[in-house]
């Protein structure tokens, strides 16, 4: 079920894995019916969380129905990540330059969460589960993918894969931060986010060792992480 | 003894084949539908005593495993807020997996209400499911007990059991069995409640080329060797086999449960040890 798949690094567009992900084969009665209790489940999270015997439940199922999803909550989870990621599509940018709009597209991922409220955390320690990080990283894969490709850069060259690394750890970071965040509009999660924009793009700049700022960030986010965990 | 009672059901069988045009297979042999329905009953009543053993000795414990997760992955019992549920475990045979059911029910959801039906077409099969329950908490005299109850019935017809009644239907390694598969899935669709879930633990189809050869070998030389050598029973094993390797594989047996009325989650089934067994599920939708 779970791709373990070290390859986070692929490109792929998240419009082909949104495409992909929960295309049930149409029965006789022609309903997406693993779609619809998806559909469902977003609707209910802000109320129910991740649980999805609320959606089925609303929609006149079986409690057992939800066991068609493999990984349950997790599931959910997935479907909620590939939304949000097509989503800021429709963010209207401001900046001019790519950095700026990195950054704004950033923001209102970030943003988005809010509607989680207390069931963000869940999401986060779900997401750093090992039995779920191959899964977890190719949807923060996706997101970074859309963010480059919505800010305009084309480029490929050899700072390619750091360059979406480092944004990577960055959102992985800010996010994790955001569970403990109690400022009004999470203003501290978009500062904490802006010093680590503002330090990576100094390092690029100055075209300082980029994979020394890569590293540091992976240890940084790692321990973030393990303390969420634990 | 055992021999001789197969081989006069086959000469039985021969004859009804010529009688009528409506054929099935046993195996590969080619029998009318009436006669596959006693034939497979003998195959069950012959091995019913020994058939856990023979299981463990065939698949090297393997099946074990594959239950476990066939369980756990379909994660039944009542959830929060939610009614009790009906669970249907149909050729239930030895209760296997129903017993697995109520355990993980109780241990993961803390469930002790839930209502477990058992049933099968062999009374023999179902007697050792019986037999079996009276050594568990779930004892005929016991409070559990009543939860659990057992009844002799083809998975074609089940006539016992009301429409939309059920929340889950389990098969595990008795599909292959049925002489009319799609009946038996439009069956299933009755039963089962709008969200009702029909998951079917089956042999399936082995995709790698080099592994399904080296287990085509193994299940049709060595397996009914096996049944000869422990239970002196060599026809019904390879009975067994032939049954496995006639049965559809993964996405056509997937493509039956969806022409049957259910929906899938993407493909519809997950492969176990590289598809030597299957897992399939479907969830009924709103009629
Ligand atoms: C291999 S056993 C499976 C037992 C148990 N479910 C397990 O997983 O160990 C197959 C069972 O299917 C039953 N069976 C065969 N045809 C059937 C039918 N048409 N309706 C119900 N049960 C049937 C047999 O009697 C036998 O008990």
């Amino acid at each position: 079920m779970i791709r373990a798949s070290p390859r986070f690094f692929t490109v792929r567009t998240v419009q082909a894995s949104l495409r992909s992900y929960a295309t049930a084969h149409t029965s006789k009665s022609e309903v997406d019916l693993p779609r619809q209790i998806l559909e469902r489940g977003l609707q209910l999270l802000p109320e129910h969380g991740w649980d999805l015997a609320p959606a089925t439940r609303s929609l006149g199922l079986s409690d057992q129905a939800a066991s068609i999803f493999p990984n349950g909550k997790f599931d959910l989870l997935q479907f909620y990540l590939q939304k949000q990621t097509a989503k800021l599509a429709s963010v209207q940018l401001k900046s001019s330059t790519p950095d700026g709009c990195v950054r704004e597209l950033v923001h209102a991922r970030l943003l988005a969460n809010a509607e989680l409220g207390p069931y963000l955390g869940e999401a986060v320690s779900m997401l750093m589960s090992p039995k779920y990080l191959p899964y977890s990283l190719e949807q923060l894969h996706n997101l970074v993918d859309e963010i480059w490709f919505l800010a305009g850069d084309k480029g490929h060259d050899a700072t390619w894969y750091t360059r979406r690394g480092s944004l990577a750890m960055i959102y992985a970071a800010s996010e994790s931060f955001m569970t403990r965040d109690n400022s009004p509009n999470f203003k501290h999660t978009l500062s904490f986010c802006d010093r680590q924009l503002n330090a990576w793009s100094r390092f690029e700049a100055a075209e300082e060792s980029v994979s020394e700022w890569f590293k540091f960030n992976a240890i940084a986010a790692f321990n973030v992480a393990k303390s969420l965990t634990r | 003894m055992i021999f001789k009672q197969i081989r006069s059901v086959n000469a039985s069988a021969r004859l009804h084949s010529k009688l009528y045009s409506s054929t099935t297979h046993f195996g590969y042999r080619t029998v009318a539908q009436e006669e596959k329905e006693k034939l497979v009953r003998g195959v069950f009543s012959n091995v019913a005593e020994n058939y856990d053993y023979m299981n463990d000795a065939m698949s090297a414990g393997i099946h074990r495993l594959w239950k476990d997760h066939f369980v756990s992955k379909i994660d039944p019992g009542r959830r929060p807020g939610g009614n009790e549920l009906s669970f249907l475990d149909i050729a239930g045979g030895t209760g296997d997996i129903a017993y697995r059911i109520l355990e993980h029910a109780a241990k993961e959801h803390g469930d002790f209400e839930s209502k477990m039906i058992i049933s099968d077409i062999n009374p023999e099969m179902l007697g050792e499911g019986v037999k079996r329950f009276e050594n568990t908490k779930y004892h005929s005299k016991s409070r559990q007990g009543e939860r659990v109850s057992f009844k002799v019935q083809n998975a074609e017809v089940l006539d016992e059991i009301p429409d939309n009644s059920q929340d889950l239907y389990t098969v595990s390694f008795g599909i292959r069995n049925f002489t009319d598969i799609p009946k038996a899935l439009s069956t299933a669709h009755r039963v089962l409640k709008p969200g009702g879930v029909f998951a079917c633990l089956e042999f399936s189809k082995v995709t790698n080329p080099l592994l399904a050869q080296v287990y085509s070998t193994y299940s049709f030389n060595v397996i009914p060797l096996l049944g000869q050598v422990l239970v002196g029973d060599h026809d019904s094993y390879q009975y067994l086999v032939e049954s496995i390797d006639r049965f559809p594989d993964q996405e056509t047996f997937a493509q039956m449960i969806r022409d049957a009325g259910f929906a899938t989650n993407g493909a519809g089934y997950e492969n176990l040890t590289f598809g030597v067994a299957a897992i399939h599920t479907g969830v009924k939708p709103i009629v």
